[in-house]
């Protein structure tokens, strides 16, 4: 029997099978779904029927082409990066934003900039000291956006943050989150927007991040082990390190000994570069001082172009000897996702197997 | 049926009492001046009233912190001269059989009873246990009345009895015994009056080399049964079918007769002493039967002794078909030695065992149940309105699922035993004996050599842990067992009607009295501990999962009186429910006070939605603590 109680189904298909990305987005939106140690859980059954929680879970059963459709208006050529308009390099011209950022520190440059014209009214970010477990923050100025700079490499429940901020009436929000966080803000933007009143109306801009996994809490223990107790000043993982600078030191490791705390359910991502948001970011594997920027909807083209003009933010074409790096860890991933896992929650259409078969 | 009749001096009056009260009254009767108890149903009242009217004549009368302690002080009262009682269910006979096994090869001095209410059909115990094979284990003599008149009268035989063998002497009540009220015909108080003086002059030992005299003794005992009637014969003389019977089950089977128009055919001989048994009486009564068909509650125990009997005097006596448990002939619908007997389940039995038609009986018993029950909503055992221990499960349900480590709660025996049940959301995995929860988990906490990961939780009663969970936790203490054990403390022994225990600041008699505070044992243990209030669940599930990960045993007071207690003083707060706000049954609560946490206050009228059952509201606020829309309020000022 199909089971129709979307608490059931979500605990069904996505918690008990691991497939929860500990997005945020499903916390709080009732009384029985909670977070601890960035695991969702269940403190009691629900028995609604077509409830917020399945519908906007990012590993809920997701039309990909439709999700495009809604979001572009159109479906996608390029199956590796999905919709687009530009591809660049950017970074953040102020130096408070370059010294915290995780690179050149755009993101928070961006989300502080639109804070500052009020294009959005408070920005639901991932805060907390490196090294240790993160929180989820809103932010409403300039040093609230600073505060939670940088790349906390656990699987933050950001979107909790985003419930409650909708639920103390902010209108007008802005998301940073990695690429599960975009998809369940974006399905609860074009899901619930109707009447004005609904969550969805209140989400303005989606930042995304490039991510291609996620670690468990438990590797939060291991580092404070590494490090034995020193604060810890930042953290970066490379394609070959976890970079741990503490007080003076560096500290290198080679990001197998880390491998063990990925999340089992990135394993199964098919969306390295949040294809949905209005904007992703990432580095450039090349040059901290830069990001990789794409711009994806008129509403991200806009923000770049005001930051731009507002001296924020400065772009570089984006170097075509690093493009096909770029098409290759991501193309890759995808394409591994399909042939090794063939996620159930994944529904696609004949142009992305055709595209695979193309090696992508 | 007010305690004040228990102490009324006119004997020959008659007064309606409860059996408590006439178990009680007999007592004051027969001078009796030491009582004894841990509360358990149905028995807990009689030491109640025994502490209320006692004073005048002398009386002592205290809430031990378990039947062991109480069986051991009522003892010593017997060794010093002093006639005395001990009052408990066969729970309790349990935890103090160590104790009776050891006095039967002592003896005592002065008479000592002990009253045993049984409670077949286990109408308010988690298990129907038939105590008299441990009183017969422990060769107390066991005496059984059919009505409250017998009730008082037999209480005072059984002192009798208890000094003329020296051993102490059981009364066994059963929930129809103990809870129904008939009339008593009142005795001679005078006894009650004359002083006594306690004083120790011999000893009491155990040595293996008593076990001798303990069985003259008991002989002496089947002896006394012999010259005292204690068999009771009613029917037509030397009828070929008799039913033996017991207790209240001699009624039934009396009934049952009648409505089968049996009477002049089958007779009911009844026996107050169900142990040891007057042989020689009954062989005389055998004689000449040919069919023979026992009722008594719950196990076949008399059963067993006469056939036992009978098959060593079969060649005197002729044969004897027998119709019992064992053979499946007297069974209640869950079958034979399951559950109480009544005058339908006899009819029924008499009727197969007759081959006739059971009457087409509108009155009978289940008729008349169907028929005033028929249109009473089932209802589930659940926890009062506002009652602590919902919101206590609440917390730790929520923890355990946020701790996502497959955690699991061992129950123990209190109103919280309910938690077992929906209104405890099923939290527990195990319910045994007072503090037996503990005690599981001292062997959980110590099995991490075998992979063991699951966080243990043991939830017990504040009256059980000074009852049981002390010595398990000194336990859990040396041994470095990891657990967190909850203790749901209401101030109270709540579920046997708010007897004060070790920690209330006034006796069994209303005086004051050193309390014993929960954290200053637990501190002398050395565990850590945390109090914390559970009408703030946020607060708690917090707590809860701070503590779990820690190593060794852990402590949580969770401190908020019992409700009932509370209601009495009169509510403080008023809740209503603002319907502008409330989701109902909607995405984003999904009835979260009617049905999720479902306390009975918070209900869901079919059209005016949400509410608050002012009548049942207590005020305690948790729902508005979880309300997800913050819908349920506060009435300003309340
Ligand atoms: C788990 C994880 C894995 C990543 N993997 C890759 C990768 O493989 N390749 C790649 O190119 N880039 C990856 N990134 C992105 C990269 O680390 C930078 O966050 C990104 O380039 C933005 O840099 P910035 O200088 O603009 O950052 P900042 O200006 O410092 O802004 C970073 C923003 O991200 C938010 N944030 C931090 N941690 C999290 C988190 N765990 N979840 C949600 N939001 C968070 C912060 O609140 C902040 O607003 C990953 C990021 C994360 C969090």
């Amino acid at each position: 029997m199909e089971i129709t109680i979307s608490s059931k189904r979500l605990q069904q298909e996505v918690i008990q099978t691991e497939l929860c990305t500990s997005c945020g987005m499903c916390i709080g939106l009732c009384p029985y779904i909670k977070s601890f140690k960035e695991k969702t859980a269940f403190i009691h059954q629900c028995q609604v029927d077509d409830g917020k929680c399945y519908n906007i879970c990012p590993r809920g059963e997701t039309d990909w082409p439709q999700m495009d459709q809604e979001i572009f208006g159109k479906q996608r050529t390029d199956h590796v990066l999905g919709n687009y308009n530009q591809l660049l390099f950017a970074r953040a011209k102020e130096s408070d934003f370059s010294q915290k950022g995780q690179y050149s520190g755009l993101t928070s440059a961006l989300v502080s900039y639109a804070l500052s014209i009020g294009e959005i009214d408070g920005a639901v970010l991932s805060g907390g000291e490196p090294g240790k477990m993160p929180e989820p923050t809103l932010a409403t100025t300039r040093d609230d956006v600073l505060a939670a700079a940088g790349s906390k490499y656990s699987a933050v429940p950001t979107l909790l943050s985003l419930n409650k901020a909708i639920e103390e009436g902010f209108k007008n929000l802005g998301v940073v989150g990695r690429p599960c966080q975009v998809l369940a803000a974006r399905k609860m933007q074009l899901r619930y927007n109707n009447p004005s009143d609904l969550p969805g109306n209140k989400i303005k801009l989606i930042i995304g991040l490039f991510c291609f996994w996620a670690l468990s809490p438990e590797f939060y223990e291991f580092l404070a082990e590494k490090t034995k107790g020193a604060n810890i000043a930042s953290l970066d993982i490379t394609t070959e390190d976890l970079v741990v600078r503490t007080n003076g030191e560096e500290l290198k490791l080679p990001v197998e000994n880390i491998r063990r705390f990925i999340c089992p359910t990135c394993q199964q991502c098919f969306d390295p570069t949040s294809e949905f948001a209005d904007l992703s970011i990432g580095s450039t594997e090349f040059d901290p001082g830069w990001n990789t920027l794409i711009i994806r909807t008129d509403k991200g083209r806009e923000l770049i172009e005001q930051s731009i003009k507002d001296g924020i933010i400065e772009v570089y074409t984006y170097p075509a000897e690093r493009i096909p790096l770029l098409l290759q860890a991501v193309g890759n991933k995808k394409k591994r996702v399909l042939e090794e896992w063939e996620p159930t929650y994944l529904k696609l259409n004949e142009s992305y197997h055709r595209a695979v078969e193309r090696g992508m | 049926m007010s305690i004040d009749s228990v102490k009324i001096e006119q004997p020959g009056k008659k007064v309606l009492l409860t059996g408590n009260e006439a178990i009680a009254r007999g007592a004051i009767e027969a001078g009796m001046k030491y009582a004894t108890s841990y509360p358990g149903s149905p028995s807990a009242e009689v030491l109640d009233v025994l502490a209320k009217v006692g004073n005048p004549f002398g009386i002592y009368a205290e809430w031990s912190t378990n039947e062991k302690v109480a069986s051991e002080a009522a003892a010593a009262a017997s060794f010093a001269g002093i006639r005395s009682m001990t009052i408990m269910k066969p729970d309790g006979l349990n935890v103090a059989i160590d104790f009776f096994t050891s006095l039967a090869y002592s003896g005592i001095n002065a008479g000592m009873v002990v009253v045993l209410g049984d409670d077949p059909s286990a109408h308010s115990s988690i298990k129907e246990e038939d105590s008299r094979y441990l009183a017969k284990l422990s060769r107390l003599p066991i005496l059984e009345p059919m009505n409250i008149q017998e009730a008082k009268d037999l209480t005072i035989k059984a002192f009798e009895l208890s000094e003329f063998i020296g051993l102490p002497v059981v009364l066994r009540g059963v929930t129809r015994i103990c809870h129904a009220s008939g009339l008593v015909t009142l005795g001679d108080i005078e006894k009650a009056k004359a002083p006594v003086k306690a004083e120790l002059k011999e000893k009491f030992l155990c040595q293996p080399l008593a076990h001798p005299e303990l069985e003259q003794k008991v002989k002496k005992a089947a002896l006394w049964a012999e010259n005292n009637n204690t068999i009771e014969y009613s029917g037509p003389a030397n009828a070929e079918s008799i039913v033996i019977a017991t207790g209240p089950c001699a009624l039934y089977a009396k009934e049952a007769l009648i409505e089968l128009g049996l009477t002049d055919e089958i007779g009911v001989l009844r026996l107050k002493m169900s142990w040891p048994l007057p042989d020689k009486t009954l062989l005389g009564y055998l004689k000449g039967t040919k069919e023979v068909i026992f009722a008594e509650e719950t196990d076949p125990f008399i059963e067993e002794g006469i056939t036992s009997l009978v098959a060593y005097h079969g060649s005197e006596i002729g044969p004897i078909k027998f119709f019992g448990k064992r053979n499946e002939y007297v069974k209640g619908p869950m079958g034979a030695g399951i559950g109480e007997l009544n005058t339908d389940i006899l009819i029924d039995t008499l009727a197969e065992i007759k081959g006739i038609k059971r009457p087409d009986y509108s009155g009978s018993t289940a008729s008349c149940v169907e028929h005033v029950c028929g249109s009473i909503p089932l209802r589930d055992r659940a926890f009062c309105a506002g009652c602590p221990h919902r919101a206590s499960y609440w917390a730790i349900k929520a923890a355990l699922s946020l701790d996502g480590n497959n955690g699991f709660v061992l129950g123990d025996i209190g109103c919280y035993a309910m938690g077992r049940g929906p209104t405890g959301y099923n939290m527990l995995s195990t319910v045994h004996s007072m503090g037996s929860g503990v005690g599981l988990a001292n062997g959980f906490g110590t099995m991490q050599r075998f992979d063991f990961k699951q966080p243990v939780i043991a939830v017990v009663g504040d009256s059980t842990f000074y009852h049981a969970v002390i010595p398990a936790l000194i336990n859990a203490k040396h041994n470095s067992a990891k657990f967190l054990c909850v203790i749901l403390d209401n101030s109270t022994t709540a579920m046997t009607g708010h007897q004060p225990h070790s920690g209330s600041v006034i006796d069994a008699r209303g005086v004051d009295a050193p309390a014993l505070s929960i954290e200053k044992i637990i501190s002398g243990i050395e565990i850590p501990y945390t109090i914390a209030d559970p009408y703030d669940v946020n607060d708690t599930i917090d707590v809860i999962l701070a503590k779990l990960p820690e190593p060794g045993p852990k402590v949580l007071i969770l401190r908020q009186e019992c409700v009932l207690l509370k209601s009495k003083v009169g509510k403080n707060q008023k809740m209503y429910i603002d319907q502008t706000l409330c989701l109902g049954s909607k995405c984003g609560c999904g009835d979260l006070c009617s049905r999720a946490f479902n306390c009975p206050a918070n209900i869901n009228a079919p059209e005016q939605g949400k509410m608050i059952d002012q009548a049942l509201c207590v005020g305690c606020g948790v729902c508005a603590t979880l309300c997800p829309t913050h819908a349920i309020k506060l009435v300003e000022g309340s």
